[in-house]
């Protein structure tokens, strides 16, 4: 088990993405139709776009410098169910702008792994540092302002069925008592960001599983997190949605936030060429700096 | 101070994006508050009329006209000691004459054969008792010290009616109480499932808000908010039934039978019966203004406490 070196950070831009996207768009002839007549609106994400958010809702403009400076410490954790190890002592260390993604089979212990870090479940034992906190110690009181300062993607999407798209996003700024004319000015900039804003008075139940989770991401990068954690956020998507939602998840990490993407998805990881941690029966087996998807 | 205005906001969102079910949780709380009102009315009417029962009640003893003023006042005294007697009353035989001459009328020949020289009316104590079960111990003292003063007493007369009246008013009034409590258990616990079950479906939406940084508080405020305003939606409708069901039924029924046929008449006419019985009985509680506050109340009570319980468990942790 090897932690990548902090002193050479990795570098993608987003054309070097694109080729391996084509790549794969045209080995499937049907997503290579869809691409062309694709009646959901084409991502308008750009590394300008987005940087010039962040700079707006910045709260301190010194956290350029320390890009590779540790920002998750995960020690020495465990997580039981019942009788069931399901963590048996992961050690990993994720730096500031990096871009990991979290491999292995199918009860592995990555979702596992991603609720601890949410903290939808506490570890039986071992730390989590974030920021120089060991959030498995926060009262319960302290959670909610921890949450905001991560973003948190699902497979499911999980938004609010009753609101609309711009209800949902809102939502994560109005909890933080967000004024609302800042509340209005980012929640805007944030759906042309996914290229929502011709639906913000839908409701989820109206809208595709792709422009849900493009939902769902304006809703984690609102409050512009330090953290973005996305749990299989492709797993209910098609090939032309996965790729134009990792293509999106890529840029946001351009501009800085952290990235944990676990996911089932060799074409995805091949192509990232970023970190990759490999998890089996709840230990780690590998970790790459510029990993391909091995099982 | 904004997040006030947001859970308010978020609360009326609420009640309109989950229409069907805020109609159902109207409903139970009315089903609730119209079940209780309906139980305590129609238990202060059955008390009021058992009250008015009691008060014509009287244990009336005849004197000779040989016992002076001085013994009847010991016999009056003694009797007022007497547990479960609350007012003793004296009738001198003017005022027994008096009496006599308003029950059967001035019309009447008869009068002219008495006059305050040949007056045959017996002075009278008049007997009224605050616990009815008394009145035998009662009648049993009375006989066996001051038989010699008296000539007659209406007890014996009556013997039979009041025990038969003294046992079914106190069956009456275990059962109301019996009835109140189940029903009143009954209509609570529907509107806590109803309650419940809304904010079941619901609890999904409650697990997001944890996940994107909402606090307890800011979750479990909408959820209250929606509970006040469906409590005083609820109330109001109740309100408005009781008034009309009370104040405007018996003239619409009246208004049907006068020209409906022979049997509806009759419907309404006991119906009629049952609304004025239960008026009185309301009057007796309170006035109409005292209970709807208390409707009022109770809605806001049974609607911010369900919805406050329902919403505890899934706020536990985090
Ligand atoms: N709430 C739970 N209660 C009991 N066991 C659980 C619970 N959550 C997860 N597990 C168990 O923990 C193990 C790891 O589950 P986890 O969801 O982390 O796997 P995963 O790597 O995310 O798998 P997948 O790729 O299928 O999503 C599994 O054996 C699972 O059965
Ligand atoms: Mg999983």
């Amino acid at each position: 088990m090897s932690t990548p070196s902090p002193e050479k950070p990795a570098r993608v831009t987003t054309s070097d993405l694109r080729q391996p996207v084509a790549r794969f768009v045209k080995r499937t002839s049907d997503a290579a139709k869809q691409i062309s007549t694709s009646a959901a609106a084409p991502i308008k994400a750009t590394a300008g776009k987005l940087a010039a958010f962040k700079r707006e809702v910045a709260e301190d403009a010194s956290e350029a410098g320390g890009l590779r400076a540790p920002l998750v410490e995960f020690k020495d954790v465990h997580v039981r169910f019942r009788n069931q190890e399901v963590l048996k002592g992961v050690d990993l260390t994720l730096y500031r702008g990096e871009f990991l993604s979290l491999v292995g089979p199918s009860g592995a212990g990555k979702s596992t792994l991603i609720r601890a870090l949410t903290l939808e479940h506490q570890p039986e034992s071992g730390s989590i540092i974030v920021a120089g906190r060991d959030i498995t110690r926060l009262r319960d009181w302290e959670m909610p302002y921890y949450r905001r300062k991560i973003g948190i993607v699902f497979q499911d999407f999980k938004l609010l069925p009753n609101k609309t798209v711009w209800e949902n996003v809102a939502f994560a700024l109005e909890v933080a008592d967000v004024p609302t004319r800042d509340v209005r000015r980012r929640v805007g900039v944030m759906l042309e960001t996914v290229g929502m804003s011709h639906r913000k008075e839908n409701f989820p139940h109206q809208l595709s599983g792709g422009e849900q989770q493009r939902v769902a991401i304006a809703r984690a990068l609102v409050h512009d997190p330090k953290i973005l954690v996305a749990d299989e956020p492709t797993g209910n998507l098609d090939p032309v949605n996965t790729w134009e939602i990792i293509e999106l998840l890529h840029t946001i990490n351009k501009t800085g936030t952290m990235v944990i993407l676990a996911t089932h998805d060799r074409e995805v990881v091949n192509a990232l060429k970023r970190r990759v941690v490999t998890l089996r029966d709840g230990e780690i087996v590998s970790d790459q700096e510029k990993g391909t998807y091995v099982v | 101070m904004i997040s006030l205005y947001r859970i308010i906001i978020y609360g009326l969102q609420g009640i309109k994006r989950n229409l069907w079910v805020s109609t159902v949780t109207v409903f139970a709380l009315m089903v609730t508050l119209g079940a209780l009102t309906a139980t305590t009315v129609s238990d202060a009417a059955l008390q009021s009329r058992l009250k008015d029962l009691r008060e014509r009640l009287s244990y009336v003893i005849f004197l000779n006209d040989s016992a002076s003023e001085a013994e009847i006042e010991i016999m009056r005294t003694q009797i007022a000691q007497q547990p479960g007697v609350a007012t003793v009353g004296y009738v001198t035989k003017q005022e027994a004459f008096e009496k006599f001459r308003k029950d059967i009328g001035s019309k009447s020949d008869i009068l002219k054969e008495f006059t305050p020289d040949n007056n045959p009316f017996p002075r009278e104590l008049a007997v009224r008792f605050s616990d009815l079960d008394s009145v035998d111990t009662f009648n049993g003292f009375v006989l066996e010290k001051f038989d010699p003063l008296i000539f007659d007493t209406s007890y014996t007369k009556n013997q039979d009616a009041i025990g038969s009246l003294l046992s079914w008013s106190r069956t009456v009034r275990f059962a109301g109480w019996v009835v109140i409590a189940f029903f009143s258990l009954y209509a609570v616990s529907t509107l806590f499932n109803t309650v419940r079950l809304a904010i079941f479906a619901r609890r999904e939406e409650v697990d997001i808000m944890r996940l994107v940084g909402a606090t307890r508080s800011f979750i479990r405020g909408p959820f209250l908010v929606e509970g006040v305003i469906l409590g005083l939606i609820g109330a109001l409708l109740t309100v408005l039934f009781t008034y009309i069901i009370l104040y405007q039924l018996p003239g619409l029924l009246n208004q049907n039978g006068s020209v409906d046929s022979a049997q509806q008449s009759q419907f309404s006419y006991q119906m009629t019966r049952v609304v004025s019985y239960l008026r009185d009985g309301s009057g007796a509680l309170a006035s109409f203004g005292q209970i709807v506050m208390l409707q009022i109340g109770m809605g806001l009570v049974l609607s911010v406490a369900t919805s406050a319980a329902a919403i505890k468990r899934y706020l536990r942790h985090g």
